[in-house]
């Protein structure tokens, strides 16, 4: 790293505190006066005061985060179960079975379904309450704090809260059903391969709907009521006013709500799990690549009972390749919109 | 329409006045009336449909097996605390508790450390390749933890602390730093110039400077990462679940679905430790709701 020097500010004065390095008084040319030869680790650290501050975070990081990261992306060149020694160098065939791995596809296009059913109700349901919620009244911040709760229950309570509504014995939708007189609609909701990923979809959103709301109320707050006025004014009605208006101005918070849930649903493990298994009963129907990548790693999936760490590596390397170049697009393609409409 | 054409009317003050006005008040009364209704309603039905499951599993955490068939989402015949209580026991919710505790509040404090040292480096200093590292913080955000946790696995058992408590605590410490670096770098940014300036002619170093000045000044966006890390770290299910075998070292989620698992159709007990372990959030949730709202958007709103 090129060691160009401290801030724009360095007046010489900061140097005081912190080293034996004096400059004498007087001499603006930056001329120091070393009254003993400097140390030279002590002149890279009174030089660049900003290591002092980045260096904890960064050894840290370091070992706990980008190397583990970095031997991810080595392991998955290998050919190794998890256990002994590290089998024999593979390239790039573990990439190249996954790719034709009709289970991986099979997670995968989950998670995308799961992300798709999300990115809807997030846009109709949870911006329709914020738009409701947009106005000050003793009841709004009741509603709001009760719509945010689910956000802060951890998944596994709401999981295991959500078994107990769906469950085939216990479960509390079926006898409603029955007593209302839809007796007919009653069915395994959990084990029913067209309902199995419905029901995940209800309760993710039962989970995180809260945070779309939250996030679309704070855009919305940014819109000017005089601009709103003005176009009222101007002959425009309430739904005019909203698409010319209110939406266009959203487009920051649309991209904050759909980069994160992009990003939460792609990496989702714990609720899924909770609802539905390391197998994602019933058959594979409710299989996301979370928990696909912990299976394989593991020995915990149907297809083998074998783990394969490298191979879930792989998995989990294809993965975050995805998710870095998804939302990298994903940001700037969002960007662009919103530079396009300002 | 526009309200260019409301007349005294809308306000409802002056309506008396007008010859003509009772008829069409009362309407626009009643009109009014439904709308608030409709609002009401709406908004009604959306807590309903957040609020109902959680009040069932309260109702069934005091349940025998029997009842929950009898009474499928009637309320429990008697209120004792038998359920709570086995569970307490059963579950080693006492251990998870302050599992769960330790292993939050190391993670919370060292990664807001960490990452306000960083932040503090990274916003207020120019150096080459400062963009480049604050992106590499940040970047950590789009690495998938199903990854990540596949080598650190492997590191912590040839350390041989694989099983224990540790390994969460370190993993928290570091996998906070991401989402801390952002809020804080963000924030520090944004404050003046002006005060630190004044506190370097003073002699004050640098250290100084980030203790008594920007920290401080940071209150709402430190209270930010704290609640932003200490939600996800308190209610991680994933890490634990891998890293931890020990039965002692377990964390309330990890605990939970360990009892789940062995208790399988006590359904009263797992209710029960569902509710024990999500009440301290869900206080803390209702008496600092407004900082967790905020706190837990906060992350997103710079992004």
């Amino acid at each position: 790293m090129p060691h160009t020097s401290g801030q724009p500010t360095d007046s010489g004065k900061e140097r005081n505190g912190s080293t034996d390095t004096f400059r004498a008084p007087g001499i603006s040319g930056g001329e120091s006066v070393p009254l003993a030869v400097p140390h030279p680790t002590r002149h890279l650290w009174s030089r660049h005061p900003w290591l002092w501050f980045i260096l904890p975070a960064i050894i840290g990081y370091a070992i706990l985060f980008i190397y583990p990261t970095a031997r991810a992306f080595y392991l998955s060149f290998f050919d190794w179960s998890g256990v002994g020694p590290i089998g024999d160098f593979v390239g790039l065939k573990n990439f190249q079975r996954l790719l034709t791995n009709d289970r991986f596809w099979n997670a995968a296009t989950n998670s995308a379904k799961l992300f798709l059913a999300i990115f809807i109700l997030q846009n109709t349901v949870s911006l329709g309450l914020a738009l409701l919620l947009n106005r000050k009244t003793r009841m709004t911040h009741v509603y709001r704090t009760i719509i945010f709760l689910p956000v802060v229950i951890s998944a596994v309570a709401t999981g295991i809260i959500w078994v107990l509504m769906l469950d085939p014995q216990i479960g509390v939708i079926n006898p409603v059903l029955e007593d209302i007189g839809l007796g007919s609609l009653k069915r395994g909701w959990q084990s029913d391969p067209a309902w199995a990923m419905k029901t995940v979809y209800l309760v993710q959103f039962w989970q995180w709907n809260g945070m779309a709301v939250v996030l679309y109320l704070a855009g919305l707050q940014n819109v000017p009521d005089e601009l709103l006025q003005a176009a009222r004014v101007d002959g425009a009605n309430r739904f005019r006013a909203f698409r010319d208006v209110t939406f266009p101005m959203l487009a920051p918070a649309f991209t904050i709500v759909t980069v994160l849930a992009f990003i939460l649903i792609f990496r989702a493990f714990d609720l899924v799990y909770v609802l539905t298994g390391p197998q994602g009963a019933p058959g594979g129907y409710t299989h996301i690549i979370g928990v696909l990548i912990y299976g394989d790693a593991f020995g915990t999936s149907g297809f083998s009972t074998q783990p394969r760490l490298s191979y879930a590596i792989a998995e989990g390397v294809t993965l975050f390749v995805f998710l870095a170049g998804a939302s990298g697009l994903l940001i700037k393609a969002l960007g662009k919109r919103k530079e396009a409409i300002a | 329409m526009s309200s260019v054409e409301r007349s005294p009317l809308s306000t409802g003050k002056t309506w008396s006045n007008v010859p003509s006005a009772p008829h069409s008040a009362w309407r626009r009364r009643l009109s009014r009336l439904a709308s608030e209704v409709a609002w009401h309603g709406a908004l009604i039905l959306a807590c309903a449909f957040v609020l109902l499951p959680i009040i069932i599993v309260f109702f069934g955490s005091f349940k025998t097996i029997p009842e929950f068939f009898a009474a499928p989402y009637g309320l429990p015949k008697q209120w004792d605390l038998t359920n709570y209580r086995q569970a307490w026991a059963d579950a080693n919710l006492q251990t998870a508790l302050v599992n769960s505790v330790i292993s939050t509040s190391f993670g919370v404090i060292a990664s807001t450390v960490l990452a306000g040292l960083a932040a503090y480096g990274l916003a207020r200093f120019d150096f080459a390749g400062r963009n480049a590292l604050r992106l590499l913080f940040i970047g950590g955000l789009v690495v998938p933890v199903q990854l990540i946790i596949l080598p650190l696995f492997v590191i912590f058992r040839q350390a041989g602390i694989l099983g224990g408590l540790l390994p969460l605590c370190l993993i928290f410490a570091v996998f906070g730093i991401p989402l801390a670096t952002l809020v804080l770098t963000g924030f520090f940014a944004l404050l003046p110039r002006d005060l630190e300036q004044a506190a370097r002619i003073d002699g004050a170093s640098h250290l100084e400077i980030f203790w008594r000045i920007m920290v401080p000044l940071s209150r709402p966006a430190i209270a930010a990462v704290v609640i932003l890390n200490g939600v996800w770290m308190w209610n991680d299910f994933f890490l634990g679940f891998i890293l931890i075998s020990d039965p002692d070292a377990m964390t309330l989620p990890v605990a939970i679905m360990a009892f789940r698992g062995t208790y399988l159709t006590k359904w009263g007990l797992i209710f029960a430790s569902v509710i024990m372990s999500s009440v301290p959030v869900i206080i803390a949730y209702l008496m600092l709701s407004r900082q967790f709202i905020a706190g837990l958007t906060a992350g997103s709103v710079k992004g």
